[in-house]
């Protein structure tokens, strides 16, 4: 067997073959994917209502729907796309191609409807279950009935072209998910309704920061701003949200407060101890599911289980003790009153009280809601936006004061826009330099080649992992690769002069790896107990890194390493 | 895992073992014989490598006396040596310890971490960050400056500017001269916070200390030979550990560096070679702290970053170090020690010249940055693992000989 087919068909470069197939096939890269991908379609929009979705999570950024022209004008880049928004007029059609479909969308003008104090009459059409007799039996039948109710008369004030409703962002070449420092992302002014104090401002940004957490979006940066004249401002930087998301989670306080009659029961935050979040106590309800509405709309309810605290237990238990007990239609039995659930001052739920919780402190509770949309799809998503937040305020409770919304924009880079080319330009040279060096010292083609491929892997498989695991690539996650890459050279340059070395005792081979992988496994453990406390530590900037730098040397120790060991004991076997 | 490789290995031997054995069945004698024959030769072969080694070493030896002298000074002076790494760290340490005094800190802190002045200019100018960061840089060099643009609707609105140690009027007139002359709204200022939480150093600090307690034990346990020493060491790390993660008061802390002193101990009682190690890996970074606040650098949140890469490169040799003079038999220390160091700075110069190599080519100086700690790093590793660290080792095993 020539040497080469010795070492394809070694296992353990088998193992390093397909890891490594593995990951490019993870990252897709797709250098000539052009266009806008669409990040997300807002709710009743003109985009939504020619039919075009919002992208499902789970879809990976190569593969997610891209608009490709629009009336036949190609659009390439993010400038492309805009430059046509600013054409559009009120009612204008326009023709939508994606690489999937092509969607016919009308412009839509924006209204504002103010409530007047006078009312009038307006009729409506019900549904309603009425018993008829057909054929001599009794059946209940749906019956549509025209009513004439009084309501306020409104006024609908035009405010020119409303917004499609698309948010777009360059087409991704490959899967790797970029973060806040690497392609920038969206920044939003906030500012406090009322003037707060230092400490308080702590506080909010702290809750800030959790609240964001929570909801998922881990790839932040959150601060206080001021301007001259002594307003305060507080600045979040967020990649890969939009505006409304951030708007939802922060613009408002996010005050939740479950009430029986005026007395509060329970509120987000320390009355609840825990939230359940996995899939087998909390998502879309099993029991109501989904159901079109009258008039045409989609709605799904969502439900989750919460803990709450002794106290608030005993609190639910004090206030329901004296509450009567009554039968419903169906036949169980409730109890007088309801708990209302508020969100910022607004009821958004009442649920009723089973008759066996009168007087009894029960901690455990199930919370619903629910979310509609154009079509299922849609109402799905959005009961489990709603169902997150309602999750992330619960857990977070309220902000200390409401938040208005000054200004978002687009941020670039703290990197800078030519980095990631500038990059792969480094990577290059740095690997080179290193073989080089390598090549001084050992004097052995044989040794510098393997060397520059198992570098080069590992850096391919530890993009491929963040991109499989859908790891925001920020400043932390480079710094890792780098250590990763830079500790396998060293383990490499080991047992390269574990093999090299000829000495008067005979050492056969199988002794000299052992050896070797002493050195390198002592240096592995340590390394890695180095990093475990970084990853508990203040979240984002450490945990990316420490994170990462375990996988990496974990993924250098395991598959590439011993790899390197069996290509350079058969190329320099003899 | 090491077990795991460990057994693996032998059972590749085994099976290759197994097919030699089918094989001779057939002719059996010969391939014997063959065999013995190869073996002496093989055997001869590896004396003759090993004598040519030898002679090699000796004829270079001799043909340059300047790497001889070095060689003896190495060799016959190193507890005198040692003193360089001390005094470097003592040094250190001083600087640190007049930093603390004078402005709080431990470090300076760039415009990232401790936030300052934000200049926004609206402009639709396609801006060069990268030149721009780097022209002001030049401009205001004791000032830690990040260039950003902002964009709406896919075009460029404006540029922002932040800085920190730079006062307003400089800056303003520093960007006039590249913009031109700013008009009543043209360019809006406000001042920024810091972009890490208030707790973000306290807990990094706790962290880092915990990573050491971690990093002593692994290493204890690789190099003493008392089991029940290793057994005291781990409960000490963790209780240590766990006082130092959840406590707020000052007595939790107290207590755990107490429990730290006792560790300390026991470490120097049963394994001076880890002590060795851990001091290295210690003074290396806090050396590398107090040169860079001599450089005036102002540490960005990249910066922190590459001051934690260190922990993983400087741990590397000096355990290689120590492996090779305790773990494996033959030669002289003083010879051990040397095969070492060829790897070891096989390994630091590898490290060095990429790192080199990306400082001059990239033009992000957050990079610049990272690299920049990065040599520095490398460069003090490099006096800490062959100057202290095996200084410290074959003062130990000199010892021990005497003993023996």
């Amino acid at each position: 067997m020539t040497k080469f087919k010795r070492i394809i068909t070694n296992w353990k470069v088998i193992i390093l073959l397909v890891a490594l197939l593995l990951m490019v096939v993870s990252i897709s890269p797709a250098p000539f994917n052009e266009g806008v991908t669409i990040r997300s379609v807002a709710k009743d929009s003109a985009a939504s209502l020619a039919g075009i979705q919002s992208p499902k999570p789970t879809i990976r950024p190569v593969e997610r729907e891209r608009i490709l022209a629009i009336d036949n004008l190609p659009i390439i880049s993010i400038e492309d796309y805009y430059d046509f928004i600013k054409t559009l007029e009120i009612n204008q059609t326009f023709q939508v191609k994606t690489d999937q479909k092509i969607y016919i969308a009308t412009a839509k003008e924006a209204f504002e409807t103010i409530t007047l104090n006078e009312t009038e009459l307006r009729e409506i059409n019900e549904t309603v279950l009425v018993n008829k007799t057909i054929n001599g039996t009794i059946i209940p039948v749906n019956e549509t009935i025209t009513r004439v109710i009084e309501v306020n008369k409104t006024r609908k004030i035009p405010l020119g072209l409303e917004d499609i409703g698309l948010s777009v962002y360059d087409a991704p070449k490959t899967n790797i998910k970029k973060g806040l420092d690497l392609q920038g992302g969206t920044r939003v002014l906030l500012q406090p309704e009322k003037e707060i104090s230092d400490d308080e401002i702590d506080i909010l940004l702290a809750n800030m920061r959790q609240r964001l957490n929570i909801y998922g979006l881990t790839d932040i940066i959150v601060r206080e701003a001021g301007d001259l004249s002594g307003n305060q401002y507080i600045l979040i930087e967020i990649a890969g949200a939009t505006k409304e998301e951030v708007k939802d989670l922060l613009a408002k306080q996010g005050k939740f407060e479950a009430k029986i009659g005026t007395a509060v029961v329970f509120s987000g935050g320390q009355d609840i101890t825990y939230v359940c979040r996995s899939a087998n106590c909390a998502g879309i309800d099993p029991a109501t599911g989904c159901g079109i509405l009258s008039d045409g709309i989609w709605n799904c309810r969502f439900r989750f289980s919460i803990t709450l605290s002794p106290e608030a237990a005993t609190r639910q238990a004090e206030l329901t003790k004296d509450l009567d007990i009554v039968p419903s239609e169906t036949g169980e039995e409730y109890l007088s009153e309801k708990l209302v659930l508020f969100l910022d001052d607004e009821e958004v739920d009442q649920l009723n009280i089973g008759a066996d919780l009168k007087g009894r402190a029960v901690t455990d509770i199930e919370i619903s809601g629910g979310g509609n949309g154009r079509g299922e799809q849609e109402a799905i998503f959005d009961a489990l936006k709603n169902m997150k937040r309602l999750q992330t305020i619960l857990i977070t409770g309220s902000l200390p004061v409401k938040l208005d919304l000054v200004k978002t924009d687009t941020i670039s880079p703290v990197l800078g826009e030519g980095f990631v080319k500038n990059s792969l330009l480094i990577a290059i040279v740095a690997i080179v330099t290193v073989a080089v060096i390598v090549f001084i010292r050992f004097r052995k083609v044989q040794i510098a080649v393997p060397m520059l491929f198992t570098m080069i892997s590992e850096a391919v498989m530890l993009l491929g992992i963040s991109a499989l695991i859908s790891w925001n690539l920020d400043l932390a996650a480079i710094a890792g690769i780098i250590v990763a890459v830079g500790t396998g050279v060293d383990d490499q340059i080991i047992i390269t002069d574990e093999v090299m070395r000829g000495e008067r005792q005979f050492y056969n081979w199988k002794e000299r790896f052992k050896r070797a992988f002493f050195i390198i496994f002592a240096a592995y453990f340590t390394t890695v107990v180095a990093m475990l406390p970084l990853m508990s530590a203040g979240a984002g900037l450490l945990k990316g890194f420490a994170l990462i730098t375990i996988l990496g040397v974990s993924i250098g120790v395991f598959i590439t390493r011993p790899a390197y060991a069996a290509i350079i004991e058969i190329l320099l076997k003899d | 895992m090491f077990f795991l490789q460990w057994v693996d290995l032998l059972e590749e031997n085994k099976n290759e073992d197994m097919k030699e054995a089918t094989e001779k069945i057939a002719v059996e004698e010969n391939t014997e014989k063959k065999k013995a024959e190869e073996k002496i030769e093989e055997k001869k072969i590896e004396e003759r490598i090993g004598e040519k080694a030898v002679i090699k070493e000796e004829i270079k030896k001799e043909k340059i006396p300047l790497i001889q002298k070095i060689y003896d000074i190495y060799d016959k002076n190193y507890k005198k040596l040692l003193i360089i790494p001390f005094l470097l760290l003592a040094f250190a340490v001083i600087l640190l310890g007049f930093q603390y005094a004078t402005t709080g800190e431990f470090l300076h802190k760039g415009v990232s971490l401790k936030g300052g002045l934000t200049v926004t200019i609206l402009t639709a100018e396609e801006a060069d960050t990268n030149a721009m960061q780097n022209e002001l840089l030049a401009k205001f060099p004791d000032a830690d400056i990040d260039v950003r643009t902002l964009t709406t609707a896919g075009r460029q609105t404006a540029v922002t500017i932040s800085a920190s140690d730079v006062d307003e009027g400089p800056l303003i007139s520093a960007l006039e001269d590249r913009f031109g002359k700013f008009r009543e709204g043209d360019y809006a200022v406000e001042t920024t916070g810091s972009s890490l939480g208030e707790s973000f150093f306290r807990e990094t600090f706790k962290a880092i200390i915990i990573a050491f307690l971690f990093m002593g034990v692994v290493v204890f346990i690789y190099f003493s030979e008392n089991a029940l020493s290793k057994v005291i060491a781990v409960l000490l790390s963790l209780t240590a550990s766990a006082m130092i993660f959840f406590s707020t008061a000052t007595l939790m802390y107290a207590m755990a560096f107490l429990l730290i002193a006792v560790l300390i101990y026991v470490y120097s009682k049963f394994s001076i070679p880890s002590i060795a190690v851990m001091l290295a890996a210690l003074s290396d970074m806090v050396t590398v702290l107090a040169i860079i606040n001599l450089l005036g650098i102002k540490l960005s949140t990249a910066g922190i970053a590459g001051f934690l890469m260190l922990i993983g490169y400087s741990v590397d040799t000096d355990i290689l170090l120590s492996t090779r003079v305790l773990k494996i038999r033959g030669g002289t220390v003083l010879e051990r020690v040397i095969g070492a160091m060829k790897t070891g700075l096989t390994m630091t110069f590898a490290t060095m010249g990429a790192v080199i190599a990306a400082y001059i080519i990239t033009d992000s100086s957050v990079l610049k940055q990272i690299m920049l700690i990065l040599i520095i790093g490398l460069g003090c590793d490099i006096i800490y693992t062959w100057l202290q660290n095996a200084g410290i080792l074959r003062w130990y095993l000199a010892k021990r000989h005497k003993h023996d």
